[in-house]
């Protein structure tokens, strides 16, 4: 049903404007537009599916062959650096750790006692020190038989933003 | 409901966007179509838009109506579309004037109007932003003022005015 009150007002304020509404609409929609916006092609979709802060646009096909040139001659780069400079020995950067000894521990945790939960501090309490070895620090998920999963799942949203 | 849909899980989010599209996709496109005119257009800023409810839909407060908020939304995209396109059209040499919208209205394939028609698309392009909308609104939407009033936080006596004052002036130009 037709909203008559925009046809009174256009009466009085414009007869001519009123007869051009009446005509039929001059603009168009492409058939099946409306019933096509529920497809998953939708560009709209797919930003739901995967949510990021810009929306993906697709590499273009000129670009491609540009970029493949690119990190070919960045290859040829690293390469020739690696050949024109054959008498320098690369030394290692030597990471020295301290030890942690349960003395040095247990003297950190008195100086900072404010800074840990008290649940932490509870824990510290019922259980032998662990002193980490500079070799034991670098013990993999896997050989703590943790999956990455489980890591993933312990970790917070926050604690995960932090990582990446 | 509906909100809580699109705030849920993606599977109910994804339910929460066909119903968001059965009830006001049409509307939202005819909105939008108004401002920018050309369907290309329109169908950008209609995705932009959805994306933009999708991304804000947890930040919605409540304060006005859901329909409100998404046709604010959309409003915004079309008008941030138009301005970006007039400072693309005045940075490149194909600066349009007024024959060039006519021109270019006429060989759009989603444009089946007359003379008349397409002189009065290309007077309405040329009105003041916010009389352009409220022109719009009111002339093809038919909304009522009362509604107008809460979509675009200005008095019904306000609106009135800047609808008849677009009116008058999109008429004296069709005279011409």
């Amino acid at each position: 049903m037709k909203n008559t009150s925009i046809q009174e007002e256009l009466r009085e304020l414009s007869p001519l404007l009123l007869q051009v509404k009446e005509k039929k609409d001059s603009l168009k929609v492409p058939e099946g537009y409306f019933e096509g916006l529920y497809d998953p092609e939708q560009p709209y979709f797919s930003e739901i599916a995967h949510p990021s802060g810009t929306t993906r646009k697709p590499i273009q096909m000129w670009l491609k062959p540009l970029l493949w040139s690119a990190a070919a001659a960045l290859a040829l780069l690293v390469t020739a650096f690696y050949f024109i400079q054959p008498n320098q020995v690369s030394t290692p950067i030597a990471v020295h750790f301290e030890p942690l000894t349960p003395e040095s521990a247990t003297a950190y945790v008195e100086e900072n006692i404010l800074e840990f939960e008290p649940e932490m501090l509870e824990n510290y309490t019922e259980t032998t020190l662990l002193v980490a070895t500079p070799a034991e620090e670098t013990a993999t998920a896997e050989e703590l038989d943790v999956s990455e999963e489980q890591v993933l799942d312990a970790l917070t949203e926050e604690e995960l933003r932090d990582l990446l | 409901m509906l909100l809580q849909l699109l705030r849920g899980t993606p599977a109910n989010q994804e339910k929460g966007f066909r119903i968001l599209l059965d009830q006001y996709g049409r509307r939202l496109y005819w909105h939008i179509r108004r401002l920018v005119t050309y369907h290309e257009d329109a169908n950008d800023v209609f995705q932009n838009t959805l994306v933009k409810i999708y991304r804000g839909i947890g930040q919605f407060e409540g304060k006005s109506s859901l329909f409100t908020w998404i046709y604010r939304i959309a409003t915004n995209e079309a008008m941030t579309f138009l301005q970006q396109k007039a400072r693309q059209l005045t940075d490149s040499t194909e600066q349009r004037n007024h024959q060039t919208y006519l021109e270019q209205l006429r060989a759009d394939q989603w444009f089946d109007g007359d003379e008349t028609q397409a002189r009065l698309l290309e007077q309405i392009s040329l009105l003041p932003d916010k009389q352009r909308i409220v022109f719009n609104l009111r002339y093809f939407e038919e909304m009522p003022y009362e509604e107008m009033s809460q979509l675009l936080d200005t008095s019904v006596g306000a609106l009135k005015a800047s609808f008849h004052h677009a009116v008058k002036k999109v008429e004296a130009a069709l005279l011409q």
